[in-house]
């Protein structure tokens, strides 16, 4: 499990998923902004080929966010960023040599407003400090490229001005950008604080009642044979040879009760206590769930909590029960392979239902990938052993 | 946690979040307006920009006041103070001749202006907000141009920008995401998720305590060849009886108390070693003895039963009845060693006692986050190594459950 970045995505997964329509419209935007810039631009043009290559690179390196963008590769991280930024970047060189040496210092130098906007729309993907470096680096090679330009310029426009221009743009945006990310990844970051209080006073509230109840499973293993021994050798202070031989007997069923309990997992519990028509409480867990090797123990608390929520985003499908799910986990050399395998009715169920779900497993295992085959949910990922 | 803002609360995270955004676009636009005018200045020092220099930074003052109170006065006043700003701008630059070749600098100070916003929440007050800043900006434009003459062309960029922010906010009403179940859904499991690692812990405890009692006890009856009991074991089997039909035993909070007060003689680990001296067995204690009084309450009483635990089973399954305990103490973790030099065993062969190390030394030490190590060879005795957190992390509670 990689470490979480601060960014909207990875901390509120489910949340973010919306976010990916609202990039990819902002980006296909902003090409229009640019064609529409450079069409409004053709009298400072002197190279139209070039520009031609500019919008056409800019558009290639928008793709690569755009693809990103999507729930189902998130998350969205560095490399990809750096990449489109990288690719933004050239183009933005390639108009502003498009125009080399007449001044446009107007709304038609779409070049720093592709790299700035492109910095903005990332805001709930990369962290604060990644989009501020990332503007400062990028705006800082803008404005080399403008003073290379500007050492011949013949106009009127100080260099400085004509600098400004290209940067201002670059660093309001992504500075917005990063104010966004901070502002709301700051929210999130406290929200899941309040919860986390919260559910260890609820938590604190139900201490009494679980103990209680795991007492009363114990005092009925007791009550039912070690107490009526124990009393009768306690009062006679005698033991007979059939005794010793009943004292051997009930540890014995003691500790195959014992094992049974020690053995059983997080998941199995969970699958055990979920209810359904299939076997009872005792067989359920063997009849759902194939993990010969015990592998669910391995999970961190963040990936069960994930796993937790899906099954019983399932089981509240209608007429879903546990008996139509089947789970394996399963060890391939260091990493262990989940396969979560669900009927459900997908005529009431979309797959865009799961998506969601898809997110925030996402940002708890690898390899997540999910197929619909009627009546058939699969979804399989990975988690490293540790 | 993986878990975000609930569905309510999210309109009014975005609009404090967006208004943040837009005014950072406000701030660098000033600053930036500063600059360019301090650069035209630079270029020609016989011109008076001045005024075009000390307006905006008086602008950016204001805006940063709104910004920070958010309350109607700020926001009029930094609308105020950034169209006189504006006014000033554009008269210093048209008088210093920079205005016909620059489309650029003017439009900076009138981004400030959109970018004002005020108290209200929701969409609706910030777009309003928005559209007086931007009304704001084309009236200095108007003023100017009617009380100088000066001749001001349509400002392409300030209405591409108002679009922009328009466009932002209108695509983040309509695509927000549509799924309110699944928040609610994903806050229940991390709920449960707690509930579970707490009854978790309990049962590990209740599993151990039943094996250390109930039996043990069977298990002295089982292979007992006296025909009457021996008097210490009844009464140890007549006070766990008592304890575990009692309330108390189960009782986690303790778990959670602080370190545990107290000499070496008070500690848990003090009265287990005494209770095996008890039940017959020499035991050698050596070492940082102090150091275990650093251990909260909980810790030090699961490392105690564990370390009994490991000096019953050298009793019962060693074939010799002396054991060294060694007490080692780092800054952050202490560990206690139990060693005999008796017969030794195979730890994954011992099937038939396949509980007591797993579940009373190995499930226990794990429950407060700490390891064990067991070196045993047949015939040449066994070395059992518990190392625990001086500080407990609930991390480390979590991961070690099942």
């Amino acid at each position: 499990m990689k470490p979480t970045e601060r960014t909207r995505q990875q901390l509120d997964p489910i949340g973010s998923t919306g976010v990916s329509s609202i990039t990819v419209v902002l980006l296909l935007l902003l090409i229009v902004y640019c064609a529409v810039a450079t069409l409004a631009g053709e009298g400072h043009i002197r190279f139209p080929l070039v520009a031609l290559a500019a919008l056409l690179v800019l558009v290639a390196g928008l793709v690569v966010s755009m693809r990103g963008a999507s729930p189902y590769r998130a998350p969205f991280r560095q490399g990809r960023h750096l990449t489109s930024l990288a690719v933004v970047l050239v183009a933005a060189v390639l108009a502003e040599v498009s125009t080399w040496q007449v001044p446009v210092l107007g709304w038609q130098n779409w070049g720093p407003v592709a790299v700035g906007g492109l910095l903005l729309v990332l805001a709930p993907f990369r962290p604060a400090k990644e989009l501020i470096t990332a503007g400062i680096v990028a705006s800082a090679f803008l404005g080399f490229v403008v003073l290379i330009e500007a050492r011949d310029s013949t106009t009127d426009v100080p260099a400085i001005v004509v600098i400004l221009a290209q940067v201002t743009p670059v660093l309001a945006l992504s500075l917005a950008g990063a104010a966004y990310s901070h502002g709301v990844t700051r929210q999130i970051v406290s929200w899941q604080r309040k919860v986390a209080e919260t559910n260890l006073e609820i938590v604190d509230e139900l201490r009494e009642g679980i103990a209680t109840s795991v007492r009363r499973d114990r005092i009925t293993t007791l009550d039912r044979e070690v107490i009526p021994f124990f009393s009768r050798v306690l009062q006679t202070g005698v033991v007979t040879d059939a005794d010793r031989a009943r004292a051997r007997e009930i540890a014995q069923s003691i500790r195959a009760i014992m094992v049974a309990e020690v053995d059983r997992s997080w998941l199995e519990v969970m699958i055990e206590t979920a209810g359904g028509d299939g076997p009872g409480r005792s067989g359920a867990a063997a009849a759902v769930i194939h993990d010969p090797d015990r592998l669910a123990a391995g999970m961190y608390v963040e990936q069960r909590t994930a796993l937790r929520a899906l099954i019983s985003t399932l089981r509240e499908q209608q007429g879903f029960t546990r008996d139509d799910l089947d789970i394996s986990i399963t060890a391939d050399g260091e990493i262990n392979r989940v396969e979560v395998v669900a009927r459900i009715d997908v005529g009431a169920v979309s797959r865009s239902a799961f998506v969601p779900y898809l997110a925030l497993l996402r940002s708890a295992f690898d390899e997540v990938e999910m197929d619909i085959d009627p009546p058939r949910l699969r979804i399989r990922f990975s988690y490293e052993q540790h | 946690m993986s878990l975000g803002l609930p569905a309510h609360l999210v309109p009014r995270s975005e609009d404090s979040v967006t208004l943040r955004a837009s005014h950072a676009v406000g701030f660098t636009c000033l600053v930036s307006a500063i600059l360019v005018a301090v650069g035209y200045q630079s270029a020609d020092p016989a011109g008076t920009l001045w005024p075009a220099i000390l307006a905006p930074a008086v602008a950016l003052l204001s805006l940063w006041l709104a910004a920070r109170s958010d309350t109607v006065l700020t926001s009029i006043l930094a609308l105020a103070v950034g169209a006189a700003g504006m006014g000033v701008y554009i008269i210093a630059f048209s008088a210093a001749g920079v205005l016909d070749h620059d489309d650029f600098s003017i439009t900076l100070p009138a981004i400030a202006l959109l970018v004002v916003g005020g108290p209200g929440r929701g969409q609706l007050a910030r777009i309003l907000w928005e559209l007086v800043g931007y009304a704001v900006s084309q009236l200095v434009i108007a003023v100017v141009t009617l009380s100088t003459g000066i001749v001001q062309h349509f400002d392409v960029t300030t209405a591409i920008v108002l679009t922009a922010i328009l466009t932002i906010q209108l695509l983040n009403a309509l695509l927000r995401s549509p799924f309110t179940t699944a928040q609610p859904r994903l806050h229940r499991a991390t709920r449960e998720e707690q509930v579970a690692i707490l009854r978790h812990r309990i049962e590990v405890r209740a599993a151990a305590l039943m094996h250390d009692t109930v039996l043990s006890h069977l298990a002295a009856l089982g292979g007992s060849t006296d025909r009457t009991v021996n008097p210490q074991l009844l009464s140890q089997m007549a006070t766990d009886l008592h304890l575990l039909q009692g309330e108390e035993w189960l009782d986690d909070a303790t778990m959670d108390a602080g370190p545990s007060a107290g000499a070496w003689q008070q500690s848990p680990l003090f009265a287990a070693i005494a209770e095996s001296r008890e039940l017959g067995l020499e035991v050698d204690v050596t070492g940082d003895l102090p150091a275990v009084t650093r251990l909260r309450r909980g810790t030090a009483q699961t490392l105690a039963l564990a370390v009994k635990q490991c000096l019953v089973n050298v009793l019962r399954h060693s074939g010799t009845s002396r054991a060294e305990v060694v007490i080692y103490a780092l800054d952050d973790e202490v560990s206690v060693m139990v060693i005999d030099a008796g017969r030794g065993f195979v730890e994954s062969e011992a099937a038939t006692d396949r509980l007591g190390i797993r579940q009373s030394v190995r499930r226990r030490m794990e429950s407060i986050g700490g390891t064990v190590q067991v070196w045993s060879t047949p015939g040449r005795g066994t070395s059992i190594m518990l190392r625990v957190p001086v500080q407990e992390s609930a991390d480390a509670v979590g991961r070690a459950e099942r």
